[in-house]
């Protein structure tokens, strides 16, 4: 019988904890930002729009790339990083964040900024023209209205960055506890010819994200606008 | 039936599968710490032979997993002797015998000189990697001279090996004598580790079973074999 091993259970807390911290990250980053890009009449909205859907579309290839020569020690993006206090971005659990940031960045902006479109915008005015101000309207109308959208964001952030491994595999360096998540750490079983290994995780996965995506549509809140 | 009718048919047994196998591409997968040596091997053995080749390059473990699985190749070259020896033990392969085509050799980069401490060496994962075994043997040995480094990160494979050091990750690197010729690095940035340091990195190739069938697949596994050919592996940094 196979059984998981502490470096399993390792990546296993690894991984969800990567994918709740770019959960919640992201929906802080995303709500405010798609509020903003559905208001804004700038002529940089199109090209912004685009520009953070571009994850969606980039192969993961191209992205861990482009942040594996960002996150060398004497680029100015890892300097500003370490200045910051950030530290080493280059295989450790930071850079894999930020990668998983921008990696999973439409995945939580596209439902909120859709939901934000589909806004009434009649009660915001009428909450206007009663007094209250921007802020107080953004909290108590626009974040109830698009709590769906909100939903699905988060849904789709934590999912996606579960299966994140393309990049990982480019910018990890595979450090037990540090960046070896699942799916690199399957990865790792199957190149080194450890199948049943690699099946009694990868079931765990399967059953794992199943139990998660049903959950969540069961749960799923009904929309306040069809 | 008249005998020409005989002539005829034993001609077309005789020829047209010749015929139709001279069209179909000899199909070779390649470890892929020889992609730039089995590109010159190719261009030699096609000098003096009309076929076409299709390398198709990936880590050893997973050709290996596709020929368990019944990959349409019909010659493997592997990065080690152990997969090769596994497929022969599962009778994936066309016969019981396999070849030491090279004998890789390691080496260990330095880039760039930085002042102050060595902060990331990078090496091969061992687990996966048969340059990251020799790299391991190496260090556990302690008879080569490693620069004293705060972090040791481990690649995939020996390319990626390359990668971290060629982008600027590492201060040192342990890397293939093979990728630092192909690449023209001048010897002052590196140094070789000497082969009694480690496990020989003996990379073999064997026939496997669509060989039987195609015209070229002896031919070109004899022609890797040839002096010309061990020439021009010796030259591309291998033993």
């Amino acid at each position: 019988m196979v059984e998981f091993s502490n470096a399993d259970w390792q990546a296993i807390w690894l991984t969800f904890k990567l994918a709740a911290a770019v959960t919640f990250i992201l929906l802080i980053i995303c709500t405010p930002l798609a509020y903003w890009l559905n208001k804004t009449k700038s002529i940089f909205k199109g090209p912004l729009i685009a520009l953070f859907a571009l994850p969606l579309v980039l192969p993961p290839s191209v992205l861990g790339f482009y942040f594996l020569l960002a996150f060398a020690p004497n680029t100015w993006f890892s300097q500003a990083a370490l200045a910051l206090g950030f530290g080493q971005l280059a295989f450790s659990f930071t850079g894999l964040l930020i990668a998983s940031l921008i990696y999973s960045l439409p995945f939580v902006l596209q439902p909120i900024y859709n939901a934000m479109q589909s806004l009434h915008t009649g009660s915001l005015d009428a909450a206007a023209t009663l007094g209250a101000g921007p802020l107080d309207r953004f909290f108590t109308l626009v974040i109830p209205m698009i709590k769906p959208g909100l939903f699905t964001g988060a849904v789709l952030g934590f999912a996606h960055t579960l299966g994140e491994f393309g990049v990982v595999l480019m910018i990890g360096g595979n450090i037990p506890g540090e960046t070896q998540l699942i799916s690199v750490q399957i990865y790792e079983y199957v190149e080194s010819l450890e199948y049943g290994k690699a099946h009694f995780l990868s079931g765990f996965m399967l059953i794992v994200s199943f139990i998660i995506l049903w959950l969540v549509y069961k749960l799923q809140p009904s929309r306040v606008h069809e | 039936m008249s005998t020409r009718w005989i002539s005829v048919a034993i001609y077309l047994f005789a020829v047209w599968p010749a015929l139709a196998h001279s069209q179909t591409p000899l199909n070779v997968a390649v470890a892929s710490n020889f992609i730039h040596t089995s590109q010159l091997l190719k261009n030699e053995f096609l000098k003096h032979t009309s076929t076409q080749i299709q390398f198709t390059y990936a880590s050893s473990a997973k050709l290996y997993a596709q020929i368990l699985h019944g990959a349409p190749y019909q010659i493997f070259l592997s990065a080690d002797t152990d997969k090769v020896v596994k497929l022969i033990k599962q009778n994936k392969t066309l016969n019981t015998n396999y070849h030491i085509y090279a004998t890789g050799r390691l080496a260990l980069w330095q880039p760039q000189k930085r002042t102050g401490q060595c902060q990331v060496l990078i090496m091969a994962n061992p687990k996966l990697a048969p340059y990251g075994l020799a790299a391991e043997q190496t260090i556990k040995k302690g008879q080569f001279k490693l620069p004293d480094c705060r972090q040791t990160i481990y690649a995939q494979n020996i390319s990626q090996s390359w990668h971290y050091a060629a982008s600027g990750h590492a201060d040192a690197a342990f890397v293939a004598l093979s990728q630092l010729v192909s690449k023209k690095v001048p010897a002052p940035e590196y140094q070789l580790v000497p082969a009694d340091n480690h496990q020989a990195i003996a990379q073999a190739m064997v026939l496997l079973p669509a060989a039987e069938k195609h015209l070229y697949a002896k031919d070109f596994y004899q022609f890797l074999q040839s002096d010309k050919a061990k020439a021009i592996i010796q030259q591309a940094g291998y033993q």
